[in-house]
């Protein structure tokens, strides 16, 4: 049976930890969601005579650094505001500054309360188009290099894929990096970075390998 | 050709493009110079989005009850009638607003919007008090995911006395179609195709009407005879009331069951119509030759079949607002992006020009004329480029670097055309797994509905376009022309 160098079984060590550490997290803290994705209050406002720039900063004074705002409306003449959790006396604060800031005029905000987008929603778009991929271009490898093994061929990118993906949601689970935008087309990424990395892996060590039978 | 000139003429070549591609072509119009490349199409998460609040619909509606329990619509209401019992009732009562009635009606608003095609979406949930939230793209009419979500997806037949015939549970499949009549107008029909519950139900419809004819046929044949009988030079009489009990008999067989979608009646079938064991053909609108009208007709059945298909929503929702959102990342954002691209090529042409030297540089020339035709081609194919774009160029740059070096190694310390011919036929063997792997990314994502993943297939495929031919009419031609 092959020796396996000690660079690789620290290695597997490592990735075992990080693995098994971000399973943990996610059953005992699960993923953490970014504001849009995540449980959290809309408050729409029409801006009218209000600048945009004063009722941001007025929200982040108020209702806390962490929120998001979005324009919108045929005229972005409207902001919507989304944060965690509203507490009252937030929400009477920034009212109340607000409608200071319309010369006292009351200022109509619409508060909604969004509910949280499931991850298996957020994923589910992209898991299988990876996974032909993956399947596919492992079974090319398979056939292309069937002398050192068809199994192995094209269980080495499967099980790549696997084990990288699986690194990268445990890094989000422990880190706790919020989950948004970005986290699924990296997630992608990730999978065809394995794949091409297992590609060059293959083709470096197929030209070591012609390169020793030339000189023996 | 001299190779020198040759060398001259591909610089120029990569020169224009890329600054036809960088810069423009402008041109003047109005008074005002215009930019003739068109500009890049954006993904929702560089433009705009809709995003339409639903909420539980809280009505609550006066329902009038006769003495019999049974329900008063307002047109049998006896205005005479005081005895009525007038109850308050939520059109969505208190035992179906449980958390599984929400999860299936978010299921069944994701199963609408995916039927009607839109590209991408999320439909959230708040399990707490039922709201819904969907966000999808600004490609498509402004409310078209609310307005398909918003429907409760009820269809039934229901005969004379407003009884219930079938319903959705009886329902398997819904589809448009439409033929050419006759007098040359087209007619658009919705076809339902009915369970084996439905079936059996439409059968013992049939049999039921089936009786009633024999019963109704019998009676008026007993009252030809004594009327034959009782009159016998009477034969005007007899026919008059032979006309008479056909026409009833007639009018007895052309009984029908009324379709109606969202309680709105849209139209009627005739039992004896309906000729397929397991199908009914609903008649949308009148006929029609004008187009217009016939499109019209064509997307109401569209609507009907689509709502119908997915199922009927536990709950009721009204539509609490809709709005378009701008823009997710900020220019900051995009920019950051852009300098890490840059970045990253700055310093793998850094690198490819200290180490290999004059190949370095023509390859990095070469490689600018590659992006150029890239860029060039996400505007002119209108390929919707979105934030996502930025992992794929990353991933295109890596791919390149990763050939580059593979070419650039292999004719490294060659001096001659004719080695760095054969040299350039090694590596491309050892690059042609990266390109099938590239192919396939680009090809399997392209075909998926999800406009994100769509994106990313699209820019991959001509990233692996603008580099194969890039390579051919550039790369090569420079380093070859670089030896004897």
């Amino acid at each position: 049976m092959k020796q396996i160098s000690s660079k690789t079984k620290i290695s597997i060590v490592i990735i075992t930890i990080i693995i098994v550490a971000g399973i943990a997290m996610m059953f005992i803290k699960g993923i953490n969601k970014s504001i849009p994705y995540s449980d959290h209050t809309r408050l729409e406002i029409t801006l009218n005579n209000l600048e945009k720039q004063k009722v941001e900063e007025i929200a982040k004074e108020t209702l806390g650094e962490n929120i998001i705002v979005q324009t919108f409306g045929d005229f972005e003449d409207k902001i919507a505001i989304s944060m965690n959790k509203l507490e009252e006396d937030k929400k009477t604060q920034f009212q109340d500054k607000l409608n200071e800031l319309n010369e006292g005029e009351n200022v109509d905000i619409t508060e909604t309360e969004v509910g949280k987008t499931k991850l298996k929603d957020m994923m589910t778009p992209y898991v299988l188009p990876i996974a032909i991929i993956t399947v596919l271009f492992a079974l090319y490898k398979g056939l292309k290099y069937r002398k050192d093994g068809f199994i192995k061929m094209f269980l080495t990118p499967i099980v790549d894929v696997v084990v990288a993906e699986a690194v990268y949601i445990s890094l989000y689970a422990i880190l706790r990096i919020p989950v948004g935008i970005y986290f699924m087309p990296l997630f992608a990424s990730v999978g065809i970075i394995t794949l091409i990395a297992n590609s060059i892996c293959k083709s470096n060590s197929s030209e070591k390998q012609e390169k020793k039978e030339k000189n023996d | 050709m001299n190779k020198n000139l040759k060398t001259i003429y591909v610089t120029l070549i990569i020169v224009l493009i890329a600054v036809v591609s960088f810069i423009g072509i402008y041109v003047k119009e109005d008074f005002k110079y215009v930019n003739k490349i068109p500009t890049y199409q954006l993904t929702k998460s560089l433009g705009k989005t809709i995003i339409s609040n639903l909420k539980i619909d809280e009505t609550v509606n006066e329902v009038k009850y006769d003495e019999n329990g049974n329900v008063v619509e307002d047109d049998q209401e006896d205005t005479e009638n005081t005895n009525y019992e007038v109850r308050q009732e939520a059109v969505n009562k208190e035992e179906i607003r449980t958390v599984e009635n929400y999860k299936i009606a978010k299921e069944i608003i994701e199963k609408r919007l995916k039927d009607i095609g839109l590209p991408e979406y999320i439909v959230r949930l708040d399990e707490e008090n039922g709201n819904i939230q969907i966000e999808y793209e600004n490609d498509v009419n402004v409310d078209a995911g609310t307005y398909y979500a918003a429907y409760v997806g009820k269809a039934e037949f229901k005969d004379e006395n407003n009884n219930i015939i079938l319903d959705n549970n009886d329902i398997k499949k819904s589809e448009v179609g439409y033929n050419q009549t006759s007098s040359g107008s087209y007619q658009v029909y919705l076809n339902l195709t009915l369970n084996n519950q439905g079936q059996a139900k439409i059968q013992e419809l049939k049999n039921n009407k089936e009786e009633q004819s024999e019963n109704t046929v019998n009676e008026n044949s007993v009252d030809t005879q004594n009327t034959t009988v009782a009159e016998e030079n009477n034969v005007a009489e007899n026919e008059t009331s032979n006309t008479t009990e056909s026409a009833e008999t007639t009018e007895t067989s052309k009984k029908a069951i009324s379709f109606y979608f969202e309680d709105e009646e849209i139209g009627d079938v005739a039992i004896d119509d309906i000729t397929s064991k397991n199908q009914i053909r609903v008649n949308i609108e009148e006929e029609s030759s004008n187009t217009t009208t016939i499109n019209n007709n064509l997307n109401e059945a569209a609507v009907m079949a689509i709502i119908i298909n997915s199922g009927k929503m536990p709950i009721k929702y009204q539509i609490e607002n809709s709005q378009e959102l701008v823009t997710k990342l900020n220019n900051n954002q995009i920019n950051i992006a852009i300098y890490v691209l840059i970045g990253v090529f700055v310093i793998i042409s850094l690198y490819q020009i200290i180490k290999y030297k004059k190949d370095g540089i023509v390859t990095v020339l070469s490689n600018i004329g590659i992006i150029s035709i890239f860029l060039l081609l996400l505007r002119y194919t209108n390929v919707n480029v979105g934030y996502e774009s930025f992992y794929i160029a990353f991933i295109l740059e890596i791919i390149l670097a990763y050939i580059d070096s593979k070419i650039l190694n292999k004719i490294k310390d060659v001096k001659t055309v004719e080695e760095a011919k054969q040299g350039l036929s090694k590596a491309y063997k050892e690059v042609i797994d990266i390109l099938v792997l590239s192919v396939l990314i680009a090809v399997v994502f392209s075909f998926v509905k999800w406009a994100e993943i769509a994106s990313m297939g699209m820019v991959m495929f001509w990233g692996i376009v603008s580099i194969i031919f890039g390579y051919f009419v550039f790369t090569r031609t420079l380093l070859l022309n670089n030896r004897k």
